[in-house]
């Protein structure tokens, strides 16, 4: 099974560089876009598998990212895997994100080869990640 | 609100409400009204016990001399009717009509003795010394008589009586006839002391009062008579003196304002009374025995309410009433304390209210600026990181040698970002510039701004498929700051031109304008994409960009719109319609 990938973000050129350097590394990975957390909440819920890692920005129009966050512990939609991916350097902003037991980690834009590399293997068994190369 | 807002704000309630609950009248204040009311009271009772007493002590004082002086004359009268006595023994125990006539006048009691009746000299005959006695007596007066009748063996006539005139009656008037006349001379034969009768009514006496006789007995030769027997064996007769009870007192006793009235009687027998029906429950009264020459006299003496007038003094009424009068005043000063302490919160309340809303006003400035500071820093960030990894990733594909499709999208994505870069930043000057702008008033032509912001909003994409029907009179005028109005006639034409619906066959905006009294009212209602219902109420924040997928702007237009509308000193409303969006702006004409 291909490896996916959930970007969640209205900027489109933050989802475009997102998803070109992802496609970089897994060519075959699946990957979902939402515009804002309500975008993203009716898609998990409709999709039957779950993207193995989402990657999540908090400034959004409509359901911002912490919104998506309460609704999704709520619910127990994703219970891992979620990487906050966010322009905010703000202490408050990445110590309300630890908060939640579903962020693993919070990468501050701009997004470059090297982060995404590394968080893709340690989030993903290795195999997973053969299997969605070349 | 900040949190500390709150705090400030409670806590400046608490301190309102236990100053205002200061300001009522409360335990400490009542306790001090109580304790007055206990002083007063206080004093009024030792000063009315002070009074009643020295009141007592008076009556008590007064008593006493009236029963003094009673006694003390009735002394006088015995000493008279023993210089009586003296004045037959010294005549060899004889006298007569003459002799005891002279000595009588001599003696002046009328005027030496007021209240006695009379003195006079009663002989006891034994019956068979009857007719001897008679025919001695009538050699001087002829119709002498003794009378009247009676089954007794002795007799004991008045013989001589002076001054004469009123006693008349009493002439030849035997003791004997009566128990109580006849008992008492008995008696005093048989001590050889003075004696008085009990209660009787004189004959001579025409209001028919009660009286009594005095009684002094005198016996043969000047031997001692130490024996009842002897006493018996050798009586001659007595002395008398007859009195009418009222005027014994009148002779003794002055009236005048005593404010004590006395009622005298002997063996139950009223002698004398000064009890009137009407008299209330006497204030003091007092009851005494007093034993009088072979009698007990009992004297009942009280007060009338002219002693109370004269001797109960009014202070422990002023000082009740001076109490009451000092307890008044505090009551009022409390009163007038507290209206004053009232009043002083109350206005410290208004001060502090007014620097409240300055304060909050102040914080509500301090969170916009800090909203904005981080907005716009991550804002101004966002397009500009974007441009960067864009043209990064340009860069490598270039040094890669590869060239694919994916250069020129990137390269109008960094220049779509700078537009919105550039955008922002010109929205950003826009609410500086409205913020600061010191703008005059100006006479403002709805119509022509209206026309001329739709000219301007002909430039946005898709402003050919909207139908603006512009409904204002031509007279339609305001007076107000130009710039302000043109920016919200701006931002909500824009609004109405980039959020209308795509799905819908006729998008329209409809503009009309309406006077009401004072105030003008413009209103622009379209069939657009309209406000998700939860986020209404921020509509006209911020950075608050509404719709995910058509998120044209910076957030800022609505918050700049209601800026304006504040600076000219109006106020606008949104309101979801059936089809889309009603905004309605009120601004004075």
């Amino acid at each position: 099974m291909p490896i996916c990938i959930l970007i969640i973000d209205d900027c489109n050129i933050s989802r475009f560089v997102a998803k070109s350097l992802i496609s970089s590394i897994c060519p075959n990975a699946k990957i979902l876009e939402a515009y804002d957390g309500q975008e993203a909440i009716d898609l998990l819920t409709s999709e039957d598998d779950l993207p193995h890692i989402t990657l999540l920005d908090l400034n959004m129009p409509g359901m911002d990212g912490f919104s998506f966050l309460e609704v999704n512990q709520k619910a127990a939609i994703l219970e891992k895997n979620i990487v906050v991916l966010s322009s905010s350097k703000r202490p408050d902003d990445i110590q309300k994100c630890k908060e939640f037991n579903s962020v693993v980690d919070y990468i501050t834009k701009p997004l470059d080869q090297q982060s995404i590399t590394t968080m893709i293997n340690s989030l993903l068994p290795q195999k997973m990640i053969a299997q969605s190369g070349e | 609100m900040h949190s500390t807002d709150i705090d400030i704000t409670n806590e400046l309630k608490n301190e309102a409400s236990k100053i205002r609950a200061g300001a009522r009248l409360h335990w400490s204040h009542w306790f001090a009204i109580f304790c007055s009311a206990c002083i007063t009271i206080y004093a009024y009772s030792v000063t009315k016990q002070q009074d009643d007493r020295r009141a007592l002590k008076i009556f008590a004082e007064q008593s006493e001399n009236i029963v003094h002086l009673v006694a003390e004359r009735m002394e006088k009268y015995e000493m008279a009717l023993y210089s009586a006595k003296s004045a037959i023994k010294a005549n060899n125990d004889q006298t007569d009509y003459e002799h005891w006539k002279r000595y009588s006048n001599d003696f002046h009691i009328d005027n030496r003795y007021p209240g006695i009746n009379g003195i006079g000299v009663i002989y006891n005959i034994q019956e068979s010394a009857l007719s001897d006695y008679l025919k001695n007596q009538r050699i001087t007066r002829p119709e002498y008589n003794i009378h009247p009748p009676h089954q007794e063996k002795e007799y004991w006539p008045i013989t001589y009586i002076e001054p004469e005139e009123i006693n008349l009656k009493a002439i030849g008037l035997d003791m004997a006839h009566e128990a109580n006349r006849h008992d008492a001379v008995k008696k005093a034969r048989d001590t050889g002391k003075p004696q008085v009768t009990a209660p009787i009514i004189l004959v001579q006496d025409n209001e028919k009062t009660p009286g009594f006789l005095f009684y002094v007995p005198f016996y043969k030769g000047s031997i001692s008579h130490d024996t009842v027997e002897k006493r018996r064996a050798n009586i001659l007769g007595a002395v008398y003196a007859p009195f009418i009870f009222k005027n014994l007192i009148a002779g003794t006793l002055s009236k005048d304002s005593r404010g004590i009235k006395i009622i005298i009687s002997d063996d139950n027998s009223i002698l004398y009374s000064e009890a009137l029906a009407t008299e209330s429950e006497p204030t003091y009264n007092t009851k005494k025995d007093v034993n009088v020459y072979g009698r007990t006299w009992t004297f009942e003496i009280f007060s009338d309410h002219t002693f109370d007038e004269l001797y109960k003094s009014k202070k422990p009424i002023y000082v009740l009433l001076i109490g009451a009068l000092v307890e008044a005043l505090i009551i009022t000063v409390f009163i007038l304390l507290a209206r004053a302490n009232k009043k002083a919160v109350n206005f410290a309340m208004r001060l502090s209210e007014g620097y409240k809303e300055k304060a909050i006003s102040l914080q509500i400035a301090n969170d916009e600026l800090e909203e904005f500071a981080y907005r716009t820093s991550h804002d101004l960030r966002a397009p500009v990181i974007s441009s960067r990894q864009l043209i990064q990733m340009v860069m490598q594909m270039v040094d890669k040698s590869l060239v694919p499709q994916k250069v020129p999208t990137s390269l109008n994505m960094v220049d779509g970002a700078l537009e919105k870069l550039e955008s922002l930043i010109d929205e950003i000057l826009n609410l500086t510039k409205i913020t600061n702008l010191q703008e005059d008033h100006v006479t403002l032509d709805i119509k022509d701004i209206v026309l001329q912001s739709i000219d301007s909003a002909s430039v946005i994409e898709g402003f050919e498929n909207l139908d603006i029907v512009v409904d204002i009179p031509d007279n339609a005028k305001i007076v107000n700051q130009a710039l302000c109005f043109k920016t919200v006639t701006d931002n909500l034409l824009s609004n109405a031109v980039k959020y209308q619906d795509k799905t819908t066959k006729s998008p329209f905006l409809h503009i009309s304008y309406e006077e009401i009294g004072s105030n003008c009212k413009l209103m622009f209602e379209d069939n657009g994409i309209g406000v998700p219902e939860q986020q209404k109420d921020k509509l006209f924040n911020m950075f608050m960009r509404l719709h995910p997928r058509t998120s044209f702007g910076s957030g800022l237009g609505l918050y700049i719109v209601k800026k304006s509308i504040l600076k000219m000193g109006g106020k606008i409303e949104y309101k979801a319609t059936d089809e889309g969006s009603l905004f309605t702006i009120v601004l004075k004409r």
